[in-house]
């Protein structure tokens, strides 16, 4: 054993410096194979120790270490029991091995025991004792470690107990020297003794040779003790001084920094008290009181300082609140407020006296009015206003209330000019109106006398009595010719114009000079923001509104005025209004809205007329003569259709007219049903007739391409009524031939041969020349000239359709000839009967009659 | 017969007049003419019940805007109506619809919120349904995408309109906000 621990000692751990306590054989426990190996545990020979658990196996090439781990990372181990040879050792894993005897098993764990017990965590021992330590210590020869008894076993090794290598072997050599001796040991001690008494005297000897050398080694030493200790003290000056220095450079370094943030401090205060001298600052002072505002540098100076005024008064918004509480700057925010109070009451004054000046002097002079027919627009007043503009922003944000108390005086200054204007602009409009009328005499003169109809009124009174009509029966020969209704209406348009511009001008002049601007309508038309939602844009319209309320009542009254002689005129009212409202530049602009609640009430007059229309249409009645010809509604809505469209002609409203158009059309057609029904002497096809042909041909001159299905249906209509009443009224001339042949068609269904007809007793040769008999040709030239006076009779001059009924009944007339003459070619075959007159004496006979009459 | 008075109100080329005229007459209108105002009487039969429907058709245009308080006052239902087409039509609703509870001093109002012009292509269609969705449950009112075109939901609209008017409690007035004060 000791033998294999001598060559690992050598072999393995002299190189790496580590020294072997202990090994034991062992095996693998699961290894069939029986390779033995070792496990060593070493101690690194430098300090501090560092214990090793090393597993070694032996090969050909000599030892080689496997495996190693130090001691520390040995966590459990396990002696199992004394009868068994194995063991196991928890490393980073298990471990078990085979012992290759138990007295090794023991020595190893003794050691592993006692290496352990030193360790700060020793590992666990499981089923190892110690009382059996002592025996196999005892029972095994082998090297037994002694380790400090020092905890901290590791880095402080003290020194080492037992007998070293070297010393062992020294001891043995001794020993080995005296083998012989030991026989007479007696003789051996005495040597012994003998040679260690010379070697004491040596000893002596050399120590007292050495002691002079010894003393004057003293005596450097002292020397050098006493020099030190003057170094020393030279050193503790120094430090001493140091330390004063150090303390020196410390208080400058405080110094230094607390002067550091004086300087920072001061350097705020110094910007802070800038900035709040510049806020302050006004230098202008008490000139601003002194403002000139009659001239326009006057007016751009007065601008600057108010508005540096302002700056300063804002100074909330540029210095700390705190500021805010020192005596100068309230002191200096008083004055300011001193000064601003003052200036806003100067510029008030000013321009309170310019609105009132400028109200006086523009509402003396309405001649411009007058002649133009134009409300005035003010630009002396507004190129004397607008340099005041920034002005006035000024006075908005710093004085409201001078500002509220300006815009009144502005509106009521204002107001007198336009009310006055436009009330002589309406007066102007009537005078030119009735004026031009003096020839005709109809729109002249005081509404009270006047009986004005619309001409299509006064011709047929259908249309004319109207629901609510004050007017009597007989009004109708007081009507408006075309030549009046175009000057009316182009005095309204005139009107229209001359109020657009004054009013535009005028709210964008508010807008911009009292700053009630709002942002302009962006989607254009399709939008409908209400006016109030904006408050400036709420506050603007209600001063356009007390500045201009004039205009809307005007002009409802001007309207209505006219409108109660010719009710007719609220169309072309409505087509211009509605050019001028829908206008996109009038989008959002007092005068579009104004001009959209008139063209509402418009409309609805309209919508009214012709409601009423309509009502007369469908109240009318047939007329007691004895032929009731054109209906007067027909010509009525003729009448009509023309006039609307010489007002409507392409407008944006042609829509509305052609919605009525449609139900006119529609009473129309039912009216002419119904009276065509309700006739007594002339027959009701000849009523539809006449109207229908009338109306399509009303329909073809207008070429309404929306009325396009009607005409279409009014012909249709015609071409019934005209059938139906030819077929009615020409009737069978020939009654008794026709009978004849019908009695011939009833045979042949019944099976009779149309060649053997002949042969049957009835219908025989002699008997069909028989009935021809009946029909020569004068009588049948008689019949017709009755049958003519009484178409004549039925017919009305108004359409004049005779010759179209007798070309009509000519032609009926020859179906009927045709269709008889060749009944009897195909029943009477051969037998060369023939009517007693031709198809050429038919069409003589139906031309001389026409001609005749 | 019960007369029912039914306002349509909304912005420019919406379709009001097109809706309107598609109830009453059973046409499309595709010209364009902006409405000044248009009144139409039509007889349906809702829930077993024939009724006469006046349905005035106003102005989208902002001109005519000072007419609307008027409309209101008289009106018993409105139809609110915007195109999916067009955003800013339906962002002009809501305040259409506080005026009209403003002039009729009341909680709620028989209302329809209607987005027309349904058919129109997906690349078109800028108004979400569901956003019509949330803003007529705001409004605490029926929704309903229509199309005058496609004669999609026309008279629905009206039928709910008067079956909202027929629930209508007798109007008890809105108590004023104004408390008596002791002097
Ligand atoms: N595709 C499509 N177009 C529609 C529909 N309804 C209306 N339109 C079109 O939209 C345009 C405007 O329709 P209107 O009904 O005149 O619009 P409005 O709302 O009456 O407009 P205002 O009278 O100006 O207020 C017309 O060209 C219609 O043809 C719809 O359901 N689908
Ligand atoms: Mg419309």
């Amino acid at each position: 054993m000791s033998g294999v621990k001598f060559e690992l000692q050598k072999e393995v751990f002299e190189s790496t410096k580590e020294r072997l306590h202990g090994v034991v054989t062992v095996q693998k426990t699961n290894r069939k194979k029986k390779i033995p190996a070792y496990l060593c545990i070493t101690g690194s020979i430098e300090r501090p120790i560092r214990f090793t658990i090393y597993l070694v196996k032996k090969t050909e090439k000599g030892f080689k270490r496997k495996q190693e781990w130090t001691l520390s990372s040995l966590k459990e181990s396990n002696y199992k029991s004394k009868e068994s040879l194995e063991f196991d050792l928890q490393l980073e894993k298990s471990y078990h091995w085979l012992a290759q005897s138990v007295e090794e098993k023991d020595a190893f764990f003794a050691l592993l025991h006692q290496i352990c017990s030193r360790m700060h965590r020793p590992p666990k021992f499981l089923n190892f004792h110690i009382d059996e330590e002592d025996e196999a210590t005892r029972n095994v020869n082998m090297a037994i470690v002694s380790v400090p008894k020092d905890t901290q076993m590791i880095e402080s090794g003290d020194e080492e107990f037992g007998l070293t290598e070297r010393e062992e072997f020294d001891l043995e050599k001794v020993l080995g020297r005296a083998e012989n001796a030991v026989v007479n040991a007696e003789a051996f001690m005495e040597q012994l003794a003998k040679e260690l008494s010379i070697l004491d005297g040596e000893n002596i000897h050399s120590i007292m040779d050495s002691e002079a050398q010894v003393n004057s080694l003293m005596d450097s030493i002292d020397k050098s003790i006493s020099q030190l200790e003057e170094i020393e003290n030279e050193l503790v000056d120094y430090e001493d001084a140091v330390t004063h220095v150090k303390s020196a450079v410390e208080k400058i370094e405080e110094e230094n920094s607390q002067m550091g943030t004086a300087a920072k401090n001061n350097q705020h205060l110094l910007s802070e008290l800038t900035n709040l001298i510049r806020a302050l600052d006004f230098p202008v002072g008490s000139q601003i009181l002194n403002a000139d505002f009659n001239s326009v540098e006057g007016i751009a100076k007065a601008t600057k300082d108010a508005y540096a005024l302002k700056e300063a008064l804002n100074i909330e918004e540029n210095i700390h609140p705190a500021l805010l509480k020192m005596r100068s700057v309230a002191d200096q925010k008083r004055r300011l407020e001193k000064f601003k109070q003052k200036f806003s009451q100067n510029l008030m004054s000013h321009l309170a006296k310019l609105f009132i000046h400028h109200g006086n002097i523009s509402s003396i002079d309405s001649s411009s009015t007058v002649q133009a027919l134009r409300l005035p627009i003010i630009n002396l007043m507004y190129n004397e206003l607008t340099p005041y503009t920034k002005l006035m922003g000024w006075l908005k944000v710093m004085d409201s209330e001078a500002y509220g108390s300006l815009l009144k005086t502005y509106t009521l200054s204002i107001q007198k000019i336009y009310e006055k204007n436009v009330r002589i602009l309406f007066e102007e409009a009537r005078t030119r109106i009735s004026g031009s009328a003096t020839t005709s005499g109809k729109l002249s003169g005081s509404t009270n006398d006047l009986r004005i109809r619309g001409r299509f009124f006064g011709k047929t009174r259908s249309l004319a009595n109207r629901e609510g009509d004050t007017e009597s029966q007989g009004s109708g020969e007081g009507s408006v010719d075309s030549s009046e209704r175009q000057h009316f209406y182009d005095i309204l348009e005139q009107v229209l114009e001359g109020l657009e511009p004054s009013v535009n001008t005028e709210e964008k002049f508010i807008a911009s000079f009292f700053c009630l601007e709002i942002g302009s309508s962006s989607s254009g038309n399709v939008s409908i923001v209400s006016p109030s939602k904006g408050s400036a844009g709420g506050e603007l319209r209600r001063i356009m509104s007390s500045l201009f309320s004039a205009i809307e009542t005007e002009l409802n009254s001007f309207l209505t005025n006219y409108e109660k002689m010719e009710a007719s005129f609220c169309m072309g009212a409505m087509v211009r209004l509605g050019n001028h409202a829908l206008k996109a530049e009038n989008t959002s602009t007092y005068i579009g809205m104004i001009f959209g609640s008139v063209l509402v009430q418009e409309k609805r007059s309209f919508d009214r007329l012709m409601n009423s229309y309509v009502q007369a249409i469908n109240d009318s009645r047939l007329p007691r003569k004895a032929k009731p010809g054109i209906l007067a509604f027909v010509t009525d809505f003729e009448d009509f259709a023309v006039m609307a469209e010489s007002i409507f002609g392409n407008s944006a409203r042609r829509s509305d007219l052609e919605k009525w158009y449609v139900k006119m059309l529609t009473a129309v057609f039912d009216g002419i049903m119904r009276l065509a029904g309700e006739s007594g002497k002339t027959p009701g096809e000849v009523i539809r007739m006449e109207n229908f042909h009338r109306l399509h041909s009303i329909l073809s001159r207008l070429k309404v391409p929306a009325l396009e299905q009607q005409k279409k249906d009014a012909k249709i209509k015609y071409n019934e009524a005209l059938n139906g009443y030819v077929t009615k009224y020409f009737g069978r001339p020939l009654i008794k031939l026709n009978e004849f042949f019908e009695g011939v068609q009833a045979k042949v269904s019944q099976g009779v041969k149309e060649s053997e007809i002949g042969y049957q007793m009835a219908f025989s040769r002699a008997e069909l020349k028989r009935v021809i008999k009946e029909y020569p040709a004068k009588e049948v030239k008689k019949g017709l000239e009755s049958l003519y006076r009484k178409v004549e009779k039925h017919l009305s001059e108004d359409e004049n359709l005779l010759q179209v009924v007798w070309r009509a009944m000519q032609e009926e007339f020859i179906v009927q000839y045709k269709s008889i003459e060749s009944l009897i070619s195909r029943c009477y075959p051969g037998s060369k009967i023939t009517l007693e007159f031709t198809i050429d004496d038919i069409l003589l006979f139906f031309s001389e009659i026409a001609q005749s009459h | 017969m019960k007369e029912y008075k039914i306002v349509v109100l909304g912005s420019g080329g919406v379709g009001k007049s097109a809706l309107t005229v598609q109830f009453v007459q059973g046409v499309f209108v595709e010209a364009y003419d902006p409405t000044i105002e248009d009144s139409y009487r039509k007889q349906i039969e809702v829930d077993g019940e024939q009724c006469t429907l006046e349905v005035l058709d106003t102005a989208g245009t902002e001109q005519f805007t000072s007419m609307r308080d008027l409309y209101m006052k008289n009106g018993q239902g409105f139809v609110l109506v915007y195109s999916i087409a067009a955003q800013s039509t339906f962002n002009d609703l809501e305040d259409v619809r506080d005026q009209i509870l403003r002039v009729k001093d009341k909680d709620r109002v028989p209302m329809v919120l209607v987005g027309n012009k349904c058919d129109v292509d997906d690349s078109e269609r800028l108004v979400g349904k569901d956003q019509g969705a949330n803003l007529a449950q705001k409004f605490g009112c029926t929704f309903l995408e229509s199309s005058a075109k496609a004669r999609i939901n026309v008279s629905e609209i009206f039928c709910d309109l008067v079956q909202q008017i027929n629930k209508e409690v007798v109007p008890v007035p809105k108590p004023k906000k104004r408390k008596c004060t002791i002097l």
